[in-house]
């Protein structure tokens, strides 16, 4: 009895195919790192128009996510908050159980109306307090002041401070708090 | 209630409007544009927060920070504030811009929460900035009577 086994293709046993996916491999990955370099020297010397340019070219699957969370906090800091949300989300993607991008992405998100209730707030009230901001707030600089309806509610060198003087009852949306600035 | 309350309500452009300060206290220098904010969560009393459609991002007294809750932050973060750099934090908070006609709005917005070394005191007014906040919502200012409308797209 004889057995008969498929035929396969020949396989190439040389290195060339190999070495050849690994050079092009390393140039992808090399190109990568490279982009990110330029990216940091980018923003040293401010260069709003580069940072952009070359992050659209990034493909952040090739990176870790704490390299992506540098280039947003990069862009946090030259005020490109647009570019900074539009990574955070890119990386929501490609790093879908990642925490701390996801931290990220709902900090940098853009804001979002909620709800709506009847309005709280009394004009009445509102004019005598900040009546009483101007008239009187001077001789309370550097602490915090509660005030209601134009009339001081209590005043203390700390917030936790001044709310344990005025109480639960007082912290309602009725009295205004502030620190009032030296 | 505000002269325009009427008309921007029906047009759908406000659902709210409220009588702002133009002075923040007792600094007349500058006119401003001063708001109260209150925390949704906690039920505490709003605090006057200045309106800078020039500023980034809205910034809190990190003393109103310990006692608001947050919905998530980000550990530290270097901003540029006013051409200082300052660490903090950013995080997102549930607040209500509040009305004297109409509707009160909530809005979930980011933060950002200067972190202070030891003995610093932060004296500086809570400011509502572009990012994260005004960018979303519809706003518009009669100052003849201290009039800010707000509505939502």
């Amino acid at each position: 009895m004889s057995l008969n086994y498929p035929e396969v293709e020949e396989i190439d046993l040389s290195e060339a195919p190999l070495r050849e996916a690994t050079r092009q491999a390393e140039t992808a990955t090399g190109k990568q790192e490279s982009l990110l370099l330029a990216i940091e020297e980018a923003a040293a010397i401010k260069d709003r128009h580069a940072i952009i340019a070359l992050a659209k070219q990034v493909d952040w699957r090739s990176h870790r996510p704490d390299e992506l969370i540098r280039v947003i906090q990069s862009c946090l800091f030259l005020d490109m908050v647009l570019l900074a949300r539009e990574l955070a989300d890119a990386g929501r993607r490609v790093f879908p159980s990642d925490k701390k991008i996801e931290q990220w992405a709902i900090v940098l998100a853009p804001a979002k109306v909620i709800g709506t209730r009847p309005a709280s707030a009394n004009a009445e009230h509102l004019k005598a307090s900040y009546q009483w901001f101007r008239n009187n707030s001077t001789q309370y600089k550097g602490q915090w002041v509660a005030v209601r309806a134009g009339e001081l509610v209590g005043a203390a060198q700390t917030l936790k401070e001044l709310q344990e003087q005025i109480g639960q009852g007082q912290r309602n949306s009725k009295t205004i708090i502030v620190k009032v600035l030296i | 209630m505000a002269k325009f309350d009427a008309i921007l309500f029906e047009s759908g452009f406000a659902i709210g409007s409220i009588y702002y300060d133009d002075h923040y206290l007792y600094d007349d220098r500058q006119n401003r544009i001063v708001l109260t904010i209150e925390q949704e969560r906690l039920k505490n009393s709003p605090i006057p927060m200045i309106v800078d459609t020039g500023a980034p991002w809205s910034i809190l007294d990190p003393e109103v920070a310990r006692v608001w809750s947050f919905t998530s932050e980000v550990a530290v973060v270097n901003l540029n504030i006013r051409g200082e750099t300052r660490r903090g934090r950013l995080l997102r908070a549930n607040i209500i811009l509040e009305a004297t006609n109409g509707e009160d709005l909530t809005i979930e917005a980011t933060f950002f929460v200067p972190l202070l070394d030891l003995d610093e005191v932060w004296n500086y007014p809570n400011f509502l900035g572009l990012s994260g906040f005004l960018d979303r919502f519809r706003f518009g200012v009669d100052a003849s009577e201290n009039a800010f409308y707000f509505g939502r797209f």
